[in-house]
């Protein structure tokens, strides 16, 4: 953990914030998981073979389990009001990149769940020059669970964020 | 998999993903990340990218595909982590690989830890870790 006497004010303030992403717009289906299947040649037939899902001790077909933010994007169309998100609080440094993603798996995925997300800062590095320019390590916690109440799936990622333009590391 | 049949040191068998500009476009859409950087070459190179590029989401189900189909079906994924360190672009082939790091038993489930890879021609472009549970032959 770093020294958080380091951090302004207005970033240390920020940690522990929360932002709810509530429920999926729609429920976990085969199609969704179909069509991931088909964009990384993933043959595994747990994903499509309920007969298959069942003889391994499932209740049925079951998704992969990084799929879980696909039950949690918001609709392409028609517009909507975005849900605020615990990264609009990073009001200096709106630029983003991710490098580094950590997940932990608590229960299976199954065709026919209905998830919802939750997300919080956990942490703020002090500030940073990298080779994009000078920031901070957010560190978000995105938690998933399911029509049950049960934890699915926790992600864990630090985005640097950060402003085009600002100093860079050499 | 059994977990008995696992030494340290094993390697699993690596799988590979040759990329077009349509399996780009696949993985945005299946992975619902519609940042143009990933689907859309103008976009990406006006933003001093190369190409558009793999996302972040795909790497995760490339790794999860390479575990599972050694792994199993009476296997299960604890945990999974990655570094991005390069891109992939249209016109490479991915190739994910896994190595048996660590056999260990956490709260009596029976763990393997492996240390994961994606190389294209170009070198190494994400490193990863990651722990699966395996079934025990004598409890089947």
């Amino acid at each position: 953990m770093q020294n958080k006497d380091e951090l302004p004010e207005e970033m240390k303030s920020i940690i522990g914030s929360e932002a709810d992403l509530g429920w999926g717009i729609d429920m976990v289906c085969k199609p969704a998981v179909r069509y991931w299947c088909e964009a990384l040649e993933d043959g595994n037939p747990l994903y499509y073979d309920e007969g298959f899902a069942m003889a391994n001790g499932y209740a049925g077909v079951i998704a992969p389990p990084t799929m879980a933010p696909v039950f949690i994007r918001p609709a392409l169309w028609p517009p909507q009001q975005e849900k605020p998100r615990v990264s609009d609080k990073v009001r200096d440094f709106p630029d983003v990149v991710v490098q580094h993603n950590e997940w932990e798996f608590h229960i299976p995925i199954l065709v026919g769940d209905h998830l919802r997300s939750v997300e919080r800062i956990v942490d703020i590095s002090p500030v940073k020059k990298t080779r994009l320019g000078t920031g901070h390590f957010v560190t978000i916690q995105q938690l998933y669970y399911n029509q049950r109440d049960e934890l699915v799936a926790t992600r864990t990622s630090p985005r640097f964020h950060y402003k085009k333009g600002s100093p860079r590391k050499e | 998999m059994f977990f008995e049949d696992v030494n340290v040191g094993d390697k699993l068998p690596s799988i590979s993903l040759e990329l077009t500009v349509t399996k780009l476009v696949l993985q945005a859409c299946a992975t619902r990340d519609l940042y143009p950087v990933h689907h859309d070459r103008d976009y990406a190179r006006a933003n001093g990218a190369r190409d558009m590029f793999v996302n972040t989401s795909a790497y995760g189900g490339f790794f999860n595909r390479l575990i599972a189909d050694w792994a199993g079906p009476q296997s299960r994924l604890k945990s999974i982590s990655y570094n991005m360190l390069e891109m992939n672009y249209p016109g490479d082939t991915m190739t994910a690989s896994g190595t048996v790091a660590k056999k260990h038993t956490d709260n009596g489930e029976k763990c393997i830890d492996l240390e994961l890879a994606i190389s294209n021609h170009r070198g190494l472009t994400t490193t990863g870790k990651a722990c699966v549970v395996l079934p025990e032959k004598g409890k089947m």
